[in-house]
């Protein structure tokens, strides 16, 4: 071994302890005269601790990553899943051992969040980003075998999911629930019963039932003193500062968003009342919707299709992909009166253009031959017949001075697109643009007011939206805006990941795909079960009030909420269904569930016999009731017994329940399978969609490429013919005239 | 988790359970950095680096403690930061509150050390994974150089300790070439 080889290892050695005490001492003496070996052994030590730095470094992360996923899937479907095999095994545990245990189970979910701590003294930490949200705890409930199950009074089937949040309510806050529910808590909005400003530590405490599956166990009905409801979703808050509770300032309400797949007319807020353990909807009032300033990069105003267009005309001037600087310059470089600014100019003196790249225009303007009629009535076209908006006004609105009008904001793309399509587009967005401080609603009527009957209908749809003014949300904008911000760059990056990922594929690939999600539409539209999750599906973000639609208002309360409008089912009379328990023991309970409008009854109970409404046969509710589902559950000693019928009402006479020993999680993934109000369809949808649009950008793109090869090549036979002339000329004139040498002779002598 | 049953548990090796305990730190030195001007990736990175001295320094046999693990760590991290902006010639006051005030003595935080682990860090990644391997198994996993041989297909155990020196000779000699 080399003379280095062998010092190598003897340091190595001396190191890891691993010399003899002779040697040891030996290699002592040597070291202190060799400032070489010392610089050796430095070295190594340094070489050994940076493999355990960097292998360490990596454990970390592999550990974190691992626990982040976790956190992240548990607030999906999985979590779901998790969550009903723990509460199993707990069930399974408590009985066998019937030790008595405490109530809650707490269990971390969210841990990428703390900014304040928990201990009620006032912190001094900076917040300042507010997208930062605060520390979470979920309480997950245990289940138990207590003869009945309450929840602030209210009877339920389990304990309720309660998510705990810790607020700095000096600053206030931006609450996530699991389930989508944006609530944001403005500075200083907690007050004690003598009406004090709290500034210590607030315990926010949120219960979601958005799914059947919640409202179900939690037995929230949907009823307001006996009137039908058809709710959007109900929560629960409570707030307390060191264990006491504590109101909110009626002056700073809690603004809350809950997301929806579409928004339903006539929508109010009612307040929960609990009567003889059951709920009760009191005191409704209409919903408050709030516009929320979002960035201007993260909104489209561009004219439907744009965007798309332009990637099936790629590549244009050396440009790939549909970058948005680049979709959005091509667009402002539009004249809406006469085609392509400057066109020529533009063209001609760009060398880097390459020849895939060179315009059908130029083509055409360059051969004089091929055929230039569509061109020219294109031309004439565009000159004569376009409307909608000047590319000039999108530009200029699209600037700083406009970024805190409610201009920058997601209703008002909406509009923009709509009014793209509209002949004096131009002149109505300038309305906007004139009343920015004027409620949108009063521009979106005065709109209507000057709209024929074809086109009112889409503003007039508008205007009852009922929206204000971006200032009207003033405290709670910095943080709706910071949250808005924040999901929309998150969907547009899912988005475009997508998309990169659909492009990948080859034809047979995409092929496949699409039919694949075609299935899985179906499957999951026909509640066959619960899908698992297709991968692409999975990385577009889950519904949140942001990117999707959402119902929102102002609360000032603790205790329940919901928000519902009410059914006129029975208006006009009703049809009566007996239910019959042949079996109930414990506490037993039937509802009726109408999945198509998000209903759900406790049948009241006389007793083995329950019985259901119905609008009477013919009338205009009655096709609602085709989905019509009758659930019984009962519980006994921790024991739970359920029974599910799908059923028409105007089909048979009577229902008979027999109700089967059954577990939670059994009883969970039922209600998940007959809940429509899921938006995985909505994703599915999207996913087939994007690959159908890539399959068709590509067909475009090999048409317009095959066309292009044909002019190419009628172009090289043009010059090729040119050329030939040129030859035969300069043939012809070498005979016909004295050139070359005698050309010189000549300028002499003259 | 107590903090003495994480100590144990990190000197046993078992560092899984420790660092999912002490990532439950994560959220607040996140807020507390991002506040003063970094980002996400920032803040990840301090606190990876903020860990591995923990960890170190807990593996040291006359490491005691004298606060809580998560007040150490949260003050090892603010002290990282504040090194991190001083080199960015941003001198912000940090106002972390509760935290230690830790100083380079306090961790025995050598400048020119540290920059020469993070240099040979880079060195290790530029060498063959084979090499890499035997370094990580040696040092990392504490693995003996027979098991070492057999894991990774050497003939004998001399010819895996024979390319261990040659792969350390290697890296000696790159850290030397920076050096000059």
């Amino acid at each position: 071994m080399r003379d280095q080889l062998k010092n190598i290892e003897l340091v190595d050695n001396y190191l890891n302890g691993k010399l003899s005490a002779e040697e040891k001492a030996e290699f002592i003496k040597k070291l202190e005269n060799s400032i070489e070996l010392q610089q050796l052994v430095k070295t190594q030590k340094e070489l050994a601790q940076a493999v355990q730095r960097k292998a360490l470094k990596e454990e970390i992360k592999n550990i974190i990553k691992k626990n982040k996923g976790w956190n992240n899937s548990s607030k999906w479907l999985l979590g779901g899943t998790f969550l009903i095999i723990a509460l199993g095994l707990f069930l399974f545990f408590s009985e066998k051992s019937s030790i008595k245990q405490d109530n809650h189970v707490r269990i971390k979910t969210v841990t990428d969040t703390t900014s304040f701590k928990a201990d009620g003294k006032d912190s001094s930490i900076k917040q300042n980003n507010p997208v930062v949200p605060p520390n979470t705890t979920k309480i997950i409930p245990k289940p138990s075998n207590e003869a009945e199950i309450a929840f602030n009074g209210l009877s339920t089937w389990v304990k309720p999911d309660v998510q705990v949040f810790h607020v700095n309510p000096v600053t206030g806050a931006t609450i996530e629930g699991s389930d989508g529910t944006l609530v944001i808590v403005p500075s200083n909005a907690f007050i004690d019963k003598n009406n004090k400003l709290i500034t210590g530590a607030v315990q926010f405490e949120m219960v979601e039932a958005l799914t059947l599956e919640d409202m179900l166990l939690y037995n929230l009905g949907t009823t307001a003193d006996g009137k039908a409801l058809e709710t959007g979703g109900m929560l629960h808050f409570n707030f307390t500062c060191l264990g006491k509770e504590v109101k909110i300032n009626p002056e700073r309400p809690l603004y809350v968003e809950v997301p929806t797949l579409e928004i339903k007319k006539d929508m109010r807020v009612f307040e929960g009342e609990i009567i003889n353990k059951k709920v009760n909807w009191k005191n409704p009032r209409p919903l408050k919707k709030y516009l929320v300033n979002v960035d201007f990069n993260l909104l489209d105003f561009l004219p439907t299709g744009f965007e798309d267009t332009v990637k099936t005309l790629l590549p244009f001037k050396g440009h790939t992909g549909a970058f948005q600087q680049f979709v959005d310059s091509l667009y402002y470089s539009l004249l809406l009166k006469k085609g392509f600014k400057s066109t020529k100019s533009m063209w001609r003196g760009d060398t880097s253009i390459s020849i895939e790249s060179i315009s059908r225009a130029e083509i055409i303007t360059a051969t004089s031959d091929v055929p230039s009629a569509s061109l020219t009535s294109q031309k004439i076209n565009s000159e004569a017949l376009c409307f909608g908006i000047d590319p000039v006004s999108i530009k200029t609105i699209k600037t700083e001075p406009y970024s805190k009008t409610f201009i920058a904001t997601k209703e008002f793309a909406e509009r923009v697109i709509e009014l793209h399509k509209l002949e004096k587009g131009n002149d109505l967005l300038q309305l906007y643009i004139n009343n920015l401080s004027r409620n949108m609603s009063y521009v979106d009527s005065l709109i209507v007011k000057k709209l024929g009957n074809k086109n009112k209908k889409i503003f007039d749809a508008f205007a009852a939206q009922e929206l204000t003014n971006i200032k009207d949300a003033q405290i709670y904008q910095d943080k709706l805006s910071a949250y808005y911000n924040k999901k929309h760059k998150e969907y547009k990056k899912s988005a475009e990941d997508l998309q990169t990922e659909l492009n990948k594929k080859n034809e047979v690939e995409l092929n496949q795909l699409v039919n694949e999600y075609k299935n899985y539409i179906n499957i999951a539209k026909a509640k066959q079960g619960l899908i698992n999750q297709p991968a692409l599906a999975n990385q577009l973000p889950k519904g949140n009030v942001a990117t999707n639609s959402s119902y929102s208002f102002q609360w000032a309360a603790s205790g329940w909420v919901n928000i519902d409008s009410y059914l006129h089912l029975l208006s006009k009379g009703s049809e009566e269904l007996s239910m019959t328990i042949s079996n109930a023991e414990g506490t037993t309970e039937v509802y009726q569930w109408l999945n198509t409008i998000n209903n759900l009854t406790p049948l009241v109970q006389n007793g083995q016999i329950a019985k259901a409404l119905f609008p009477i046969r013919n009338s205009i509710y009655a096709k609602d009731m085709k989905n019509t589902f009758c659930f019984a559950i009962s519980r006994k000693e921790g024991e739970y017994k359920w029974f599910d019928l799908r059923y028409n009402p105007y089909e048979i006479q009577s229902v008979k329940v027999v109700l089967e020993p059954s577990t939670l999680p059994e009883i969970k993934k039922k209600l998940k399978m007959y809940d429509i109000k899921n938006d995985l369809v909505e994703r599915l949808n999207k996913v087939e969609e994007q690959a159908i649009q890539i399959q068709n950008q590509r067909k475009i793109q090999l048409a317009e490429m095959k066309k292009h090869k044909e002019q190419l090549k009628l172009i090289s036979i043009k010059l090729e013919q040119i050329k030939r002339e040129n030859q035969v000329i300069e043939k012809l004139r070498s005979v016909a005239f004295l050139c070359g040498k005698a050309k010189d002779d000549n300028s002499i002598e003259y | 988790m107590e903090d003495n049953e994480i100590i144990s548990n990190i000197r046993a090796g078992n560092r899984n359970t420790p660092i999912r305990e002490l990532y439950k730190e994560f959220s607040k030195i996140k807020a507390n950095i991002i506040s003063s001007g970094g980002n996400n990736e920032a803040a990840e990175e301090i606190f990876h680096d903020a860990l591995i001295l923990l960890i170190e320094k807990v593996n040291e046999p006359s490491f005691e403690l004298t606060s809580r693990l998560s007040t150490y760590l949260y003050g090892i991290a603010r002290f990282l930061w504040k090194n991190e902006l001083r080199k960015q010639n941003k001198n912000n006051e940090l106002e972390w509150s509760d935290t230690l005030i830790i100083s380079e003595k306090d961790i025995g935080y050598d400048h020119e050390r540290e920059a020469k682990l993070q240099a040979m860090e880079k060195i290790l990644a530029s060498l063959s994974t084979k090499c890499q391997a035997i370094f990580e198994r040696f040092y990392y996993k504490n693995e003996s150089m027979e098991i070492i041989a057999k894991a990774l297909g050497f003939s004998s155990i001399n010819s895996a300790k024979t390319q261990k020196y040659k792969c350390m000779e290697q890296a000696i000699k790159l850290a030397a070439d920076i050096k000059s």
